[in-house]
Parts: C-alpha cells; structure tokens; sequence
C-alpha cells in the first residue's frame, strides 16, 4: 500500500545507502594538506547511518503508536504542480529573455490562467515587475538576469 | 501579438550587438567578473579600477561577483563569454594554481591577460609577544619540532608555506582557517603562532604592533612595512605572494585589448587608484600583456613543483 | 568620552550626516525584505559610492544599511512566511503564526521594538566595554566553535516539538547537504560529480529562498484552488503596554546574548536569533506556545538578531579583524578613508570610533521609527489579493537567488529546496532544522577536525578548555531539558 509515512523513510533509507556507497569514491587529491584523524569521510558516513536510523525509528514509531495517516489528498495538487510548472517556465524564460520580458510574459499568462478579468490585477502586475526593475537595476544596481539573446 | 513583440525585441538585440564593432569601442556597458565575494580583497580592487576606468573609456563598468570552487566558477565564466570585450575578468594566482590541482578545467591559456594589476607578497606574522623574532629562530623551531609549529593557514593547500616548507626541508603543524579575518585572531589569541598574509590583510595591527613581521617574502623590502627585512636578507631565498590582473577571453580582438590596456595603464597612474591602493598597503604592479603572460607561465611552472 | 560621544551625536543629526543615515537604513530595510538581497551585499554595492565621502559619513550610511537589513528580513517573515535573510527565519516560527491569527499589525511592533531593543542594548555593551569584549573573543578557537556549534544543534530538537524524529531526519537531510562541496580541511570532492559550481558547497541563501518563499508561494496557490475563500481576519491593533512588558526581559536577555555571540568572529545573527528562541523558550513556563505565536518567541528572536550589529563591531574596532561580513566591508570602508582599524584607532581617531557609535545609536531609533511608522504601510502587503501575491513571492524569490551570485545555477538549487520544502511540509516534516544544520554543519565539522589537528589527535580539547565545556554542558543541557519538556506534554 502506498502510505507517504512508510514511503518516504524507505526512500531516505535508499538515499542514504546510496550516500554510502558513494562515500568510499571519494579521491584525495595528491597534493598533501595533512589531515586531521577524523577525515573527509567520516562526517558524511555518520550523518548517513544517523538517518538510516532516525528512519527506522520513524517506521518503527508508527507501528507502535499505530498513528493513523490522516486521510489527505495527494501530495501534488493540480494547483500545485501548475506552480511547480511556472516555476520552472519562468527560470528558464529569464535566462533566455532576461527578467522584465520574461516576468511580463509570465505575469500575463499566470492571470489568464487563472481567468481573471480584472484589469486592475494586469495593471498592478505590469507596475510591479517595472518597479523592481527600476529598483534593482537603477537604485541598488544590483544586476538582473539579462538573457543571453 | 505578443509573438510579434518578442521578435521585434530579439531582432533588437541582435542588431545592437551586431554594431557593436571594433571601431566605436565601447559602445556600451562593460561587465567586469570578480570570481570572489563581495567586500574581499579582490572585489575591493576590481571595484577600485573599474570605478577609476570608467571615466577614461566613457563607458559604465559594472562589477558582478561570480563566487565559488576558491575562484575557479567565476574565472571559468569570463573565459566562456563572448569574445567582444564587454566582459571582462579579474584572474588571480588561483588561474594558474587550480588547473594543476584539477579543481578548474580553464587555465591562463583561455584568456588575453591584459594587465597585471598588483603583486603583494606575503608576511610572516607571529604575536607580539612571540619567541620567535626572525625567520631562522622560526625554522629552528621546526627542525627541532618537526610538524609541531601550530600555523594559521588562510587557504588549504598554502603555497607561501609549501615554498619555505620545501626550501628549508621543514614541517609546520598547519591548521587551515578560512582566510586572513580567521587566521590573525587565531595568532592574536595564542591558538597558533605563526601566520602567513599579504601586508594589507594585517596592516591594522602590525601599525598598532599587536602582530611581529618576522620577514616578507619578496625580492625588495616594501614600502608599507620598510623596518621589516626580506626573506632573503635573512638568508632564506624563498619568495611567495599572490597577484591579481585583468583579463579577456582569449579571442578578443588585438584592437579593443589596445584600447582596454591603455585605459587601465591610465586608470593605474590616477591619483584615485593610487591613494586606495597605499591605503590597503597594497602594491600596484603594472605588468603589460606580453610581460604578463610570461609571469603567469613563469609562476605556474614554479607552483607545479609545490603541488607535486 | 561623553563628550566624543555629544559631538558624534550632534554630527549623526547634522544635515551632512543625517539625510545619509535615513538613507542607509530605509535602504537596509527594503534590501533586508526582499529575499536573496542581504545587508552585506547592501553594503558592499554601497561602499564605491562612499570613496568621495567624508569618512564618519561614509560609516553612518554602511551601518544604517547594516542595521535596516537585518530588521528589515523580518518584515517579510512575518508577513509573508518568506523571510529576507538567514537572520529571519527564526522569526517565521512566531510571527507568521501572528500574522494568521489576524494580529500582523501587532507582531510588526513588538519585532521593530524588540528589534531596537537588541541595537540599542549591543550599542551600549560596545560602547562600554568593547575591549574586555574583544579578549573574551580571542579566547575563541576550533575547540570553542565546534562547541558552539554542537549547541546550535540541539536547538533542531526543540524547534521540531512536534515530532523530535522527523525534526531530527530534517536535521541530518540539513548537514548532509551541508557537505557537498571540498572539504574544507583537505579540499576533497564531495558529493560534486564534477560541477564546478558544487565545489563551494551549496549557498544558504538559495537555500532559505526556496525552503521558506518557493514552498510557501506552492501552498498558497494549492489554497487558491479550493474555491471557498476564507476572508482573512486582520487588526490594525498594535502592541500593547503589557505586551512590552512581557516581552522586555526576553529581549534584554536576547540582546545580551546577541552581542556576544556578534562579537565572536564567525558567528552571526542567524546562530544568534536561533539560540536566543531557544533559550526563551527553555526558560519559559507556556513552551508549547511558541511555534503557535508566541510573543517572546518573536521577541527572542528579534532581539537576537540585531543584537548581533554592535557585537559584530567589537572585532573590528578593537582588534582590526571583521567579526562577519558586513564587517569586513566597514573594514575595507575604514581602510580606504586611510583609517586603521584597531586598537590604534581609539587613540587616534576618537572622533571616528565615538561617531560610529553615535550614529549606531541614532540608526537604531531612525529603524524604530521608521518600522513603527511603516506598520501601517507594511500591512497593505497582506491585503495583497494572495492571487497577485504569489507571482510576485516566486519572481522575487528566482531574482533575489540569482542576485547573489549572479548565477542560475542558484536559481535551480532554490526551486529544487523549494520543492523538498512543500513535499517536506505535506509530510509535516519542519524545514527550519535544514536551514540550520546547513548553517552550522559546517562549522561543526571543520572546527572538530581543526582542533583534532590543533592537538594531535587528541580530544582533550572537549573538557580542557572551559569555555568548550560550557558549551557543550549546555548542549547536554538543552537536550536533556526538551526531552523532559516532551515527557510532560506526552
């Protein structure tokens, strides 16, 4: 059965075991800074066992307690992988057109997404990403992805 | 409409880098990569000179920081970018000591070194109240004691240390810090008594004598710290430092890489440059491209005999 | 000295110096607010403009960009759950829980107020007795920061009351991203596969933009989608007179508590609001409030954090050595008016040293006022229609991660944290604890092998020097009293 309480410390189990595996590939370099006892890998080795453990704990918890999951919908709504989709749109239109395009574009095609009709709301967007804009780039100078066409 | 807006927009900005051409160089902003963070020492002199450029090429010259991988992300950078001299770098000793090192895939070869802007050898530091009052006492300590002088390390390999460590045939107990700002309090508070930094890292307390230079590791004694004798007058011929200039991709036309050093050879002599520079007791070293390259190939050589 | 101090204060009001300061802080405070911009970019964008101005000037206005940044992270925490700085997060815990409950208007008071009491407390304790402050920080060393460090840790139990162990898989998820990158002691390749943009580990700004403002934004438009809208309660009430009262030992202890651990190199505002919270809510009698809008939660955690502005300054002044970032550039900024920072520097140059202290004085009334005053301002934020709100939460967030250091590459590391942030949240596992092992993973690991160097392999270090000790009895401490504290809810 898929129970995010049971999935998701079996997947960190899998993460970590595959950090250790990883561990031993580590390449010292030859040019010689000594080192201390405890070396590179001993940190990573241990945090990786801690929570294979604290996993095994958690699973280990919800038998005992016998915590019921409360019933929730999925952990990616419509709404939310539509974020996750603008998101990811968005960072990669700014490194192509650069921020007051890309932002602009998006901005408009997020409101008609949505469906929304106020012009109030186009206005106050376009506003906004122009006054960051002047903000960043003329007040703080602090620069702006600029997009490479 | 939109699509109509973006294409116009795009043919824009294909026609405004399509003018730019050699002749009217520059014709707009110049990008400057400082391949460290913020308020260091590197972004402090690349700010310095392209605030003191900018004026001479009539052009804004902003700085963008590029940090990571102890300069390698933002030297790598500057040498992919295009070849049109709008984006310029400030390349550092690290350019020719992390290829060797195979921390960074770029070296000295991808770039047009325009100018070497300033050369500051290193120090050698203890605390005022150190037993140790010159170099000889300092690598008797360490014949006597191998591995068991504590040194304040700013940076993991330290090649100021390397190169005395294999001249001597020494070995110091050295503790890596993360740069000058931890390594002078760790010698202040007796954790560690010997340290190695450029003359501006630790100017403020060796002027207020909190620290004791045991030698400088240059040719000539330097004119911020006159009392402190070289190295070599002390018998010990090892030299060591670190340098910054200002290059382009290697690509970049011989005309604008005329045009830019002559800026910089000016921007050097200003009286603005000058002034910042003494002020952080850093030394301004005007080496011209040919001089420069010859530097750098020089120093990788004498580098990759530490590193092995 | 009062008298250095009378005539600095006349210059902070001058009308050479005073326009400069209003500027420096308000610019702080939008800085500070605005995910991704921190106060030592602020300060370091700001030092150029400072080579043609006359030196007490050129302080003024870097220390009003200081001070305003780190109050200004809140504003957004508590507003908007997306805090502007490391230094904030702490503040989301309580304040944004105030905001949901409708009382937004009064958590922005008690964080300007608590905010200027952490300033103001930390200015005086540096004008006092900045020098005996400064021995206290020299005596700090590997052995000390590891210590410090192991302490910080233990907080991640007892801000994650919920759950200890899914606090504790936050925490260790937090350090074992906190090793990606070169070993700091042996420059190894961690975890790296070959990118060069790895090599440095991953930024913690990135980090918190995503964790905090990208995860916050998906949840806000998974909101969006269930048509119900629930008006949003809001009062435009402020603080009131018993509020400060209950808050004002809190943020004395806090500011306290700050300013030594500003004026240690190396450890800033975002350890200092995280141990200020928890030690608030060790000694408090309602634990189980904070989390849930605590007002000395918010308090602690405010206080803290700007308590860390005069502490930071110790260093600098006494010493000649940045105690963090924002001060390696006041360093820079001294230098380059030809001044030599140190213990010289009271002797020559009192008036400097008194003037930076007096319009240290003057930056933290001008932040009170200014945040007071903004309240009402700082609140249309949040009547924002959320559906605006949320493009402009993510542009802000993807901007301010490219901003600080001009890369996509830390673009991608935040949409990545953000989305770990919202899966995390649906598994109700907190995110704070990541951003803090992140922060202080590294200081954990390089300080302990450091002092393993330091004494040749011994760990003796751990119960021989008494202030390691210290630390590491409070850690016991504070474990020790979370599980007790878990014990009684249970």
């Amino acid at each position: 059965m898929f129970n995010r309480d049971i999935v998701f410390p079996v997947l960190i189990i899998i993460f970590s075991a595959t950090v250790l595996a990883l561990i031993p590939q580590f390449s010292i370099p030859s040019y010689g800074q000594q080192d201390a006892s405890v070396g590179a890998k001993f940190f990573p080795t241990v945090l990786a066992i801690l929570q294979i453990i604290i996993c095994i704990a958690l699973l280990a918890q919800r038998k005992i307690k016998q915590l019921k999951t409360t019933a929730s919908a999925s952990i990616f709504s419509k709404m939310s992988l539509f974020g996750l989709g603008f998101l990811i749109a968005y960072a990669v239109l700014i490194s192509f057109l650069g921020y007051l395009i890309a932002s602009l574009i998006m901005f408009t095609l997020y409101l008609i997404f949505l469906k929304t009709k106020k012009a109030s709301y186009y206005l106050f967007a376009y506003f906004f990403v122009v006054v960051i804009y002047y903000l960043f780039s003329q007040v703080f100078l602090i620069s702006l992805p600029e997009g490479i066409l | 409409m939109k699509k109509i807006m973006k294409n116009i927009i795009v043919m824009a900005g294909i026609f405004a880098s399509a003018s730019a051409f050699t002749a009217d160089y520059p014709s707009k902003n110049i990008r400057l990569i400082v391949p460290f963070g913020a308020g260091g020492g590197t972004d402090s002199v690349g700010r310095t000179i392209a605030n003191s450029t900018k004026d001479i090429l009539g052009t804004n010259i902003s700085v963008m920081n590029r940090t990571g991988g102890a300069g390698a992300v933002g030297m790598s950078f500057g040498a992919q970018q295009r070849a049109d001299g709008y984006t310029l770098t400030v390349v550092t000793r690290e350019i020719a000591s992390l290829p060797q090192m195979g921390l960074m895939q770029h070296t000295a070869d991808d770039f047009k070194l325009i100018r070497m802007v300033n050369l500051d050898p290193a120090v050698v530091l203890v605390s005022k109240d150190s037993k140790f009052n010159s170099i000889n006492d300092l690598i008797e300590a360490a014949k006597t004691n191998p591995g068991k002088v504590k040194f304040a390390s700013t940076a993991a390999p330290n090649f100021y240390l390397i190169a005395l460590q294999k001249d001597q045939g020494i070995q110091l107990n050295a503790i890596p810090y993360n740069g000058s700002s931890e390594a002078i309090p760790s010698v202040l508070g007796g954790h560690t008594e010997v340290t190695m930094v450029t003359p501006g890292e630790a100017i403020s307390q060796l002027k207020s004598g909190q620290l004791k230079a045991l030698g400088v590791m240059s040719k000539d004694r330097i004119s911020y710290i006159p009392d402190v004798p070289t190295l070599i007058e002390q018998g010990v011929n090892v030299t060591s430092g670190t340098w910054r200039g200002i290059a382009a991709p290697k690509n970049t036309p011989d005309e604008i890489i005329t045009t830019l050093g002559n800026a910089f050879d000016k921007a050097m002599a200003s009286d603005d440059f000058k002034k910042f520079m003494a002020q952080g007791a850093m030394t301004i070293h005007n080496m011209d491209m040919a001089e420069f390259t010859q530097f750098v190939k020089d120093d990788t050589k004498s580098l990759s005999t530490l590193i092995q | 000295m009062i008298d250095y101090l009378l005539s600095g204060l006349g210059a902070a009001f001058s009308l050479a110096v005073f326009p400069v300061l209003i500027f420096g802080v308000l610019g702080g405070i939008i800085l500070g607010a605005l995910p991704g911009l921190t106060a030592t970019m602020g300060v370091a964008i700001l030092l150029p403009f400072t080579f043609g101005m006359e030196a007490t000037a050129a302080m003024v206005m870097l220390i009003g960009v200081y001070i305003g940044g780190i109050y200004g992270g809140s504003i957004s925490a508590i507003l908007l759950k997306t805090p502007g700085t490391p230094a904030s997060a702490a503040t989301v815990l309580d304040g944004y829980s105030l905001t949901q409950q409708g009382q937004a208007a009064r958590a922005l008071s008690i964080s300007a107020v608590a905010s200027f009491i952490g300033g103001l407390v930390s200015t005086i304790i540096l004008i006092a007795i900045a020098p005996t402050l400064a021995k206290f920080a020299l005596r700090f060393n590997a052995p000390e920061y590891f210590a410090l460090a192991l302490f910080g840790l233990t907080i991640i139990a007892s801000i994650s009351s919920r759950n200890i162990l899914k606090g504790l898989l936050a925490g260790t998820i937090g350090l074992l991203i906190s090793t990606v990158g070169l070993d700091p002691i042996s420059s190894v390749p961690r975890f790296t596969f070959g990118v060069m943009d790895l090599y440095s580990g991953i930024n913690v700004i990135p980090v918190l933009i995503g964790l905090f403002a990208i995860s916050e934004a998906l949840n806000q438009l998974e909101k969006l989608g269930v048509k119900a809208q629930i008006a949003e309660k809001f009062s435009n009430k402020l603080m009131s007179l018993k509020d400060l009262k209950s808050i004002l030992p809190t943020s004395i202890k806090s500011a306290l508590l700050g300013t030594s651990i500003g004026a240690v190199p190396g450890a800033g505002a975002d350890i200092s609001a995280f141990v200020c919270y928890n030690e608030a809510k060790r000694v408090s009698k309602q634990p189980e409030e904070f989390g849930n809008g605590s007002i000395k939660g918010l308090a602690a955690a405010e206080s803290g954090n700007n308590g860390v502005t005069g502490g930071s300054l110790v260093p600098l002044l006494t010493l000649g050595v940045p105690g963090d970032a924002v001060a390696a550039v006041l360093l820079g900024a001294l230098i380059i008016q030809g001044l030599t920072p140190g213990p010289l520097l009271f002797s020559q140059n009192p008036e400097i040293v008194y003037g930076i202290f007096s319009s240290m004085l003057v930056a933290n009334i001008a932040m009170l006022v200014i945040g007071l005053l903004g309240i009402r301002f700082f609140c249309q934020i949040s009547k924002v229609p959320k559906l605006l709100m949320i493009p402009i939460i993510i542009f802000l967030s993807i901007v301010g991660a490219y901003a600080i250091n001009n890369s996509m590459f830390d673009v991608g590391i935040a949409i990545v944290f953000g989305i770990l942030g919202f899966v995390l949240g649906k598994l109700e596992i907190p995110s704070s604890p990541i951003l803090l092992a992140i922060i202080l993973g590294p200081m954990a690991e390089t300080n302990l092998r450091k002092s393993l160097l330091m004494f040749d392999g011994s760990w003796a270090f751990l119960y021989e020097r008494p202030i390691a000790l210290a630390f590491i009895m409070l850690a016991v401490f504070s474990v020790w009293s979370t599980i007790r504290r878990n014990k009684k809810t249970t």
